[in-house]
């Protein structure tokens, strides 16, 4: 019997649009996972692949959406300014529902787990029912991206903060199990440019959150066996920077390629 | 004889909370053989480590410059940009420091702090006690990233908001005290109060993580209704609250005595 896969997405923000260059990895070798996870724009892309969509159907749907500051980059100072967060209005859900070919949980190609973490008491919740869209765009909620999502008990917000690369959820479902790391690198950071990032008080915070991220993972990788750990280093200006998409997804070509060679001997 | 291991949590004026526990440790006569500490832990664990004694502490800190009246975190931004916040935490840390490096210290010590440039944890257990602390207190909005051999660095809350794990194999009984609290309210959320809830969210995780990695013999979570990380002028409100929990706190030291 040949081995089963699960593949967890992680990103909290744009970053996690890498993702779709390692679904295109798998394709090309025709690999199909028979389960996978994801939070933040990570949820977005996972969801998407249960649905049955390709990486050719996820770029013509992030060439469909039309990013609020079109072909410049996101702000942060306008992020900071906005009350409930920049995509708020967009109507996600809806759009989301209009866009994945299939709805509910139950009809998906492979199963689905979704990470999103309660606003009220921080504890993390996993979507494995009902409806994608509903999942999707509690997962999804980054603060400063979109609203909370509200339902009637409780608010949702992005689950990275909580499970970065929800790979645990999946674990005890798959016999390899692959997770997908993007991260924002600014490689020719110079430390001089480190503190004046820093007197700017928003990207210091959101170092301070990197930070804790990181950790986070560390400490989970420590209770979790993982076959193919997959780190990827994505290089733009922020989490918002939506607009760099295709960028995102050209530098991963040299990676994949090693990617897929890990795949195929840990599949084997 | 059993070895008490104590990590003090940050949580700026919080912090005040970790004086009433060690002198709840004091009358049990308990001398912890370790300590660590982020941020205003980090700072009453080198006063402690360095011989001051609980309420001495509690003394100085009613009379520090800027302790009675609070401020917000946008003021403290306001003074971060003209380097006023540093510049005054660093003087007074050097006024109140007996010791000036690790290898002083009465008791073992190990600072935390965050690495910005590697976005890792430090632990700090030599050199400079001053450099290191001042690493260990820059909370983003505040005080700005500390220069230490060559890295930047900023408050360790960010990486082990209470650093028991650190001193776990160094102690028989560990002793953790966090006054972290940081979760919002629960009404509407707007983007900050979201983005504060994400934070208190992977504090969480990661502090109950690590708790499953490391054992904790006795583990105090107190809370402090309206008491913001830089209201410093709430420092007497925060001790009033702590000394109402410390009989509890005693309770439980007692069996392991």
């Amino acid at each position: 019997m040949s081995k089963t896969l699960g593949v967890a997405f992680g990103g909290g923000g744009a970053e996690g649009i890498a993702g779709i260059a390692y679904v295109r990895a798998l394709e090309e070798m025709g690999i199909q996972p028979d389960i996978v996870s994801g939070t933040g724009v990570g949820s977005v892309i996972a969801a998407m692949y249960a649905a049955g969509m390709t990486s050719a159907d996820m770029i013509a749907f992030l060439d469909d959406v039309n990013f609020p500051g079109a072909k410049r980059p996101i702000n942060e100072n306008k992020v900071k300014d906005s009350k409930y967060g920049i995509l708020d209005d967009m109507g996600l859900e809806e759009y989301f529902q209009i866009v994945v070919p299939v709805k509910i949980f139950d009809r998906l190609y492979f199963p689905l787990k979704i990470v999103a973490a309660d606003y009220v008491d921080g504890s993390e919740v996993v979507f494995t029912e009902g409806s994608v869209g509903t999942a999707v765009r509690a997962g999804v909620s980054i603060p400063g991206v979109f609203s909370p999502h509200e339902t009637e008990e409780t608010f949702y917000i992005d689950g990275s903060c909580v499970n970065p690369v929800p790979f645990d959820t999946i674990r005890n479902d798959c016999d390899v199990l692959v997770c997908i790391d993007p991260e924002i690198v600014h490689a020719e950071d110079e430390p001089e440019e480190q503190i004046e990032l820093s007197l700017n008080v928003f990207p210091a915070f959101k170092g301070a959150f990197d930070a804790a991220k990181k950790a986070l993972k560390a400490e989970k990788r420590k209770s979790c066996e993982i076959e193919v750990y997959e780190n990827v280093p994505v290089d733009i200006i922020n989490m918002y920077d939506f607009v760099q998409y295709q960028e995102i997804l050209d530098s991963q070509q040299e990676r994949v390629e090693n990617f897929k060679s890990k795949i195929a001997e840990a599949m084997s | 004889m059993k070895r008490f291991g104590v990590a003090l949590g940050g949580g700026g004026a919080r912090g005040a909370a970790h004086i009433a526990y060690l002198k709840a440790m004091e009358e049990l006569g308990i001398t912890p053989c370790i300590i660590s500490g982020t941020s205003s832990g980090a700072v009453i664990g080198a006063l402690y480590a360095g011989g001051m004694s609980p309420d001495d502490m509690l003394a100085m800190l009613k009379n520090m410059p800027g302790g009675k009246k609070s401020s917000g975190i946008m003021k403290s931004i306001a003074r971060i940009k003209k380097n006023l916040m540093p510049m005054a935490a660093k003087k007074m840390l050097d006024g109140i420091l007996s010791s000036k490096t690790f290898g002083e210290l009465r008791i073992p010590l190990k600072v935390v702090a965050t690495n910005v440039n590697t976005l890792k944890e430090r632990v700090f257990t030599d050199g400079s006690l001053l450099d290191a602390l001042m690493c260990s207190i820059a909370l983003p909005g505040t005080i700005l990233p500390q220069m230490y051999d060559d890295q930047y660095y900023i408050d360790g809350g960010a990486t082990n908001i209470v650093p028991f794990d650190i001193i776990r194999d160094e102690c028989d009984i560990l002793v953790a005290i966090d006054v972290s609290q940081v979760r919002p309210n629960t009404r509407k959320p707007t983007m900050q109060t979201a983005q504060a809830a994400e934070w208190a969210a992977t504090q969480e995780t990661l502090i109950s993580l690590k708790m499953a990695g490391s054992k904790v013999d006795v583990l105090e979570r107190p809370t402090f209704e309206g008491v913001g990380t830089m209201e410093f002028g709430k420092i007497n409100q925060v001790y009033k609250r702590a000394e109402e929990l410390v009989p509890d706190f005693k309770r439980k030291l007692e069996k392991f005595i």
